[in-house]
């Protein structure tokens, strides 16, 4: 068995695991309900944690990844039966789908995995923490309720205002418990913390525990997009299954899930694949930028390295709200929340808005310490025109993250004010105003989507100059024109807004300030353009996914204009129309992008390259598809196919392009698995990749890779221009001797 | 660090700024009554949040010329300053949100709520950012003494403030019939003091840790960042209601 | 300490002192919603015209009450009786104080439009209503005093022809000058303040 290769081991066991596990699941299922049902959940469920358990083994023994997996069935299991148990208590008959029973399985499975791999750390005593704190507060509420001769169990086990305060509690328990916020607490009883925090972990162990290293918690952020992209990624698989024909019932009206039955099945997983994803581009987004712009800046770390550390943390339960709010009866608004529907929606709403709320914090936070590093933490010689692009980026960024994200908080804490205590903000009975919802919410909710590019975009320009070895053209004002976008970005929320029933005269003005929004935008495709003009151009995988992503984006900008329009949004809005634009924008401003800086960085952050054959299987299945995927889905928006339904009349005859939107999604996330495995492998097994293998002028490439732990041991200054690719004899940075100071 | 007054002269002008607020709240009080201007209550409040900004918080050491060692205390207070301020930029977004939530729903009407009380839990509120200057005044120039005395002056007056808006202001209101579900202005008017209180509740417990470091000696006068920070948040709570108070009190016509 | 600082408040003091001033000087005491009729205000032209019952209506003897006119017919399929049903929305705003306003209907329709049909039609909004008719000649008197546009249009519907006409609704006021009008879809509540201002 030694002698054949891990790789075979793996396939092996993966494909024997998924059998015996899938043929265990339908035994289970058989033996419960007296029925052979081949395509339940169960069977299903247990062949994926199964065959991935077993593929673990196969692959690397009972290495940590093996151990969690292990760990994360036994957990899950568990988790359920108890919660079945406590259900069956409650409830006084056992139910089989009682979605208490799923959320503990849940709970306890992705605690039990965290314990699995690497034992107490941050992230399973946090989960372990956020459980505690979610069912004291719940239990509490509930006994109140309960003397004061309120309801005080519901079909999800507890009532919703128990449900509230026990996911706002689970959240102040998780970073409370995991370490989080231990420092400021000895700061708040006048106990002094060391300068520089020594790493209490050296290896891989402390991804997953508090590190105050802005690179390790790059990469914590990262990963966790990542997996948020996965998961987010799932449920758009399972709901273009449904679409993907239009008699197919896929997700049934007599399934019964999580308190769903299958159309409210689809909208929860619809919901969430929108809200996912935007957590998982803001996650991803802060990975990138907290590793980078130390590194850029010539800082030791960022501003505020415990900030940086609990905004990262505080991710992690909000994304377990976001997961429970699925379970606990999901919801039906969409990622937007409108009220009134989300007034009257299921219980999985007040999570989604807790989720939301506390996803926020992490933004807001990471975005003051981007600002104050930028300001405070420059290298000598480093001016504002000196500065690599991408730090201006990040500061529009910031700026935008750091103020306008309140104003979602706000709009979704009113809602469930409304709920919980019939506060009418919304309700017109009571003088509300429903339309004062979708003011506040696009306030923040326009303004994120340019969070969403424009680093981004930063990252295109700062690496297109290395990959054409030619300088940034417009570079003044390319920086100028990520301020103008954030700040013209601020001044066109009420576009999304043109049917509401908002006051007629504004349609106008917000349709002109959303047409000008292209002006800066379009600045920074001809500086592109006149950048790879004549350069010497080579496209390993990061420049493909720039080169990608600027057509991409193009695209998506060009689809921009159509939406702006009053005349013609009045047709567009709310059809898949608006759907294959924003995927486009987000794709080109976002992921493309993010891969690129992926496969760029990694050789800073571990010394090894991910294997380039693999990243152009990416890039050559993830472009084509997404290009039939947007095509396809502005095709039949503008043939009248609306947005956020579980099925559609077949004869509109968009069976076809449907069916063909479905497989490009599977392909997308092919390519994607593929990158995962690629960025996974390559820690231990990549080609090493030591030095300036890029050949770029950028002072994090002049030192070794990985990147020393301190960052710069010599400081650097800063003597000439950033881009001067091609000018013989320019420099960009001239490492000094340190200076005297006695800090090491 | 240097003093560009030293402590008397601090604490004169300290009165002074409390005098001009004062005056012009009651300006801004006879103002309503008398005209109902909505533009002269605006000029008013920002006059007053200019001045609380400049001379209480002292904004203006946001443009301090660095240390040029960037791991001295002096540079570090000069970033944990700008964090603060980001923070407080941030904070103020809720607060705009929420002016702007009453001007959509409310218009240029108001709930009737009780005017003497209103104002006076505003002056209280005053006179509390006054004794917290005047407390980080003293510890800047090394008097630990007077900063604990002025700060706890501070800690009562501010849970004055809390229990007149939570306690009394808030019964009254629903006795009288506004109550969080009866109406756009009831949740109006909770949500906004709701809001507004737990950022003094806030306020409080931060001043509670920066006594509680300050009697453990702590702070000195050259390094007294905790104590900066309690105190421009402090301001900061109070500016809040500067333009709050005017808002659910003064503006509109009576519903 | 500093001699700035009494500068400083100098300064502020000024400030509102001038925010006062300008208020006081430029604003108006009132704030009507109505588009208002600039001073002098024109005297109301007088209408003279028999009601069904009989009784001679004139526009001068309703001096001490405020009148809302307006001109309409009984065919009209949208426009009247929309405006019709907000001004007795806006008597039911004013609870004991309508009985201080008097509406006033004026048929610009004599062909179908009676007395009787049309004091019949406006009853059905509100029994304190008056409406009004007359022959051609009478009713083109008050629609050229009061500058109202009338055209008939033959249409399909099976009521015949239909009339396009001014929809302003006239306020005038219990001096019997005209003070402010109302375009069509004015909203109730910005009639009732108006009233309420003129009323005080």
């Amino acid at each position: 068995m030694k002698n054949i290769s891990p790789v075979v081991r793996g396939w092996l066991s993966l494909a024997i695991g998924t059998i015996v596990a899938y043929i265990l699941g339908i035994g289970l299922v058989f033996a419960v309900s007296g029925s052979l049902t081949y395509l339940h959940l169960v069977p299903v469920l247990f062949a994926i944690f199964g065959g991935a358990t077993a593929c673990s083994w196969g692959a690397s023994g009972f290495s940590p990844l093996t151990k969690g997996l292990i760990w994360l069935d036994l957990g899950a299991l568990i988790g359920f039966a108890l919660g079945l148990g406590i259900d069956w208590i409650v409830q006084g008959s056992l139910n089989w789908v009682a979605p208490t029973a799923s959320l503990f399985a849940l709970l306890f499975g992705f605690t039990a995995f965290f314990l699995g791999v690497a034992g107490f750390n941050a992230v399973s005593k946090g989960l372990i923490w956020q459980i505690s704190g979610t069912l004291l507060g719940a239990i509490f509420i509930t006994i109140i309720r309960a003397s004061m001769g309120l309801t005080w169990s519901g079909p999800f086990l507890f009532t919703e205002p128990a449900w509230v305060l026990g996911g706002f509690l689970g959240v102040l328990f998780f970073i409370s418990g995991n370490g989080s916020v231990s420092d400021w607490f000895k700061w708040a009883r006048g106990i002094d913390t060391p300068e520089h925090h020594e790493e209490h972990f050296t290896d891989w162990k402390k991804y997953f525990n508090i590190s105050l290293d802005h690179k390790v918690i790059g990469i914590q952020y990262t990963v966790t997009a990542l997996l948020l992209i996965s998961i987010g990624g799932l449920f758009a698989l399972i709901f273009r299954t449904e679409l993907a024909q239009s008699q197919l019932q896929f997700l049934t009206v007599d399934m019964k899930l999580f308190g769903q039955n299958g159309p409210q099945l689809y909208n929860s997983l619809m919901s969430l694949h929108g809200m996912i994803m935007i957590v998982s581009i803001l996650l991803g987004m802060a990975g990138i930028t907290n590793y980078v712009v130390p590194l850029l800046l010539g800082a030791q770390d960022m501003a505020f390295p415990r900030l940086n550390a609990f905004a990262f943390w505080v991710s992690v339960p909000a994304a377990v709200l976001l997961l429970m709010s699925l379970i606990l009866g999901g919801f039906d608004t969409g990622w937007t929340g409108y009220p009134p529907l989300s007034t009257r929606a299921p219980l999985g709403i007040q999570m989604f808005f807790l989720g939301v709320f506390t996803a926020g914090w992490s933004s807001i936070l990471g975005a003051l310490n981007v600002i104050v590093t930028v300001v405070r933490m420059r290298s000598k010689g480093m001016t504002a025109f000196r500065m690599p692009i991408f730090v201006w980026a990040a500061i529009a960024t910031a700026i935008i993250a750091l103020t306008a994200t309140q104003f979602i908080g706000l709009s979704f804490q009113l809602v469930m004010f409304q709920r919980l205590f019939g506060m009418g903000f919304f309700d017109p009975a009571k003088g509300g105003n429903p339309v004062l919802f979708q003011h506040l919410f696009w306030f923040y909710s326009h303004p994120a989507v340019y969070v969403f590019i424009l680093p981004g975009l930063g990252v295109i320009s700062e690496l297109l100059p290395v990959f054409s070895r030619k300088p940034l053209f417009g570079y003044r004002w390319i920086a100028m024109s990520s301020l103008a976008i954030a700040l013209v970005g601020f001044l066109v929320w009420a576009h999304h807004m043109f049917t509401s029933g908002m006051n007629e005269y504004l349609r106008v003005p917000f349709m002109y300030s959303t047409l000008l929004v292209a002006i800066p935008t379009g600045v920074k495709f001809f500086s592109w353009v006149a950048t790879l003009w004549k350069g010497k151009i080579w496209t390993p995988t990061p420049m493909l996914f720039v080169l990608g992503g600027i057509v991409v984006f193009l695209l998506g900008g060009l689809t921009g204009p159509p939406n702006a329009t009053v005349s013609t949004d009045l047709h567009l809005h709310d059809t898949y129309f608006i759907v294959g634009h924003f995927h486009d924008t987000i794709f080109g401003g976002f992921v493309f992008p993010f891969f690129a800086a992926l496969y760029y960085w990694f050789p800073k952050a571990t010394g090894r390259r991910m294997n380039e054959t693999l990243g152009k299987i990416h890039f050559w299945l993830m472009t084509p598809a997404f290009f039939i995927l947007t095509f396809g889905m502005m095709r039949i928006g503008l043939l009248g196919m609306r947005r956020r339904i579980a099925d559609y009349d077949p004869a509109l005859n968009f069976d076809a392009t449907h069916l063909v939107l479905t497989v490009m999604g599977f392909l997308i996330a092919l390519s994607v698995l593929i990158f995962i495995y690629n960025f996974f492998n390559s820690i231990n097994n990549g080609e090493k990749a030591e030095g300036n293998i890029w050949n770029s002028r950028s002072p994090e490439w002049q030192v070794p890779s990985p990147m020393p732990t301190h960052n710069y041991d010599q400081p650097f200054e800063v003597v000439g221009e950033p881009y001067d690719y091609g000018l013989p004899g320019s420099k960009y940075v001239e490492f000094v001797a340190p200076a005297k100071s006695k800090h090491q | 660090m240097s003093h560009t007054q030293d402590k008397s002269s601090a604490f004169q002008q300290g009165v002074v700024i409390f005098i001009y607020l004062a005056v012009l709240t009651a300006l801004e009080y006879f103002v309503a009554v008398t005209f109902n201007a909505v533009s002269i209550l605006a000029v008013v409040a920002i006059i007053k949040v200019a001045l609380v900004m400049y001379y209480y918080m002292h904004i203006y050491k946001l443009n301090e010329d660095g240390d040029d060692d960037t791991h001295s205390y002096s540079y570090k207070t000069g970033t944990n300053r700008l964090g603060l301020w980001l923070f407080l930029l941030s904070d103020a977004f809720v607060f705009a949100g929420l002016l702007t939530v009453r001007i959509n729903l409310l218009g240029f009407t108001r709930p009737h709520l009780d005017q003497l009380l209103g104002l006076a839990v505003t002056v209280v509120l005053l006179i509390s950012s006054f004794f917290m200057n005047r407390g980080e005044t003293a510890m800047a120039h090394g008097d630990k003494k007077g900063f604990i005395t002025n700060t706890w002056i501070t800690f009562v007056l501010g849970l004055g403030f809390l229990l007149g808006v939570v306690a009394v202001e808030w019964p009254n209101a629903a006795a009288e019939g506004l109550t969080a579900s009866s109406g756009a202005p009831g949740a109006v008017f909770y949500m906004m003091t709701g809001m507004h209180a737990f950022h003094v509740f806030t306020g409080l417990i931060f001043l509670l840790v920066v006594l509680n470091n300050a009697r453990k000696d702590v702070y000195s006068a050259e390094k007294h960042w905790g104590v900066e920070a309690a105190a421009v948040y402090w301001h900061f709570v109070d500016l809040v209601w500067i333009f709050f108070y005017p808002a659910l009190y003064l503006i509109g016509k009576l519903l | 300490m500093d001699k700035k600082i009494f500068w400083v408040g100098a300064a502020s003091l000024a400030l509102v002192v001038l925010a006062i001033l300008l208020v006081v000087l430029f604003s108006k005491p009132v704030n009507f919603r109505g588009t208002e009729y600039g001073k002098p205000y024109p005297s109301a032209p007088q209408i003279e015209l028999i009601r069904s019952n009989g009784d001679t209506f004139r526009l001068s003897d309703q001096k001490g009450k405020i009148v809302l006119l307006f001109f309409g017919y009984t065919s009209c399929p949208d426009v009247c009786p929309t405006t019709l049903a907000e001004l007795k929305l806006v008597m039911d705003g004013l609870g004991d104080k309508a009985k201080l306003i008097q509406v006033v209907f004026v048929s610009v329709d004599p062909q179908r439009d009676t007395p009787e049909k049309t004091q019949t039609y406006v009853d059905h909004f509100n029994k304190q209503f008056i409406g009004l008719s007359g022959t051609v000649e009478e009713l083109s008197l008050v629609w050229d005093t009061y500058g109202v546009f009338r055209e008939t249009v033959e249409s399909d519907s099976a009521l015949g022809y239909i009339v396009n006409h001014t929809a302003r609704v006239y306020l005038i006021d219990a001096d019997g000058n005209l003070r402010l009008s109302y375009g069509f879809q004015t909203p109730v509540e910005d009639i009732v303040s108006d009233l309420e201002i003129l009323m005080k």
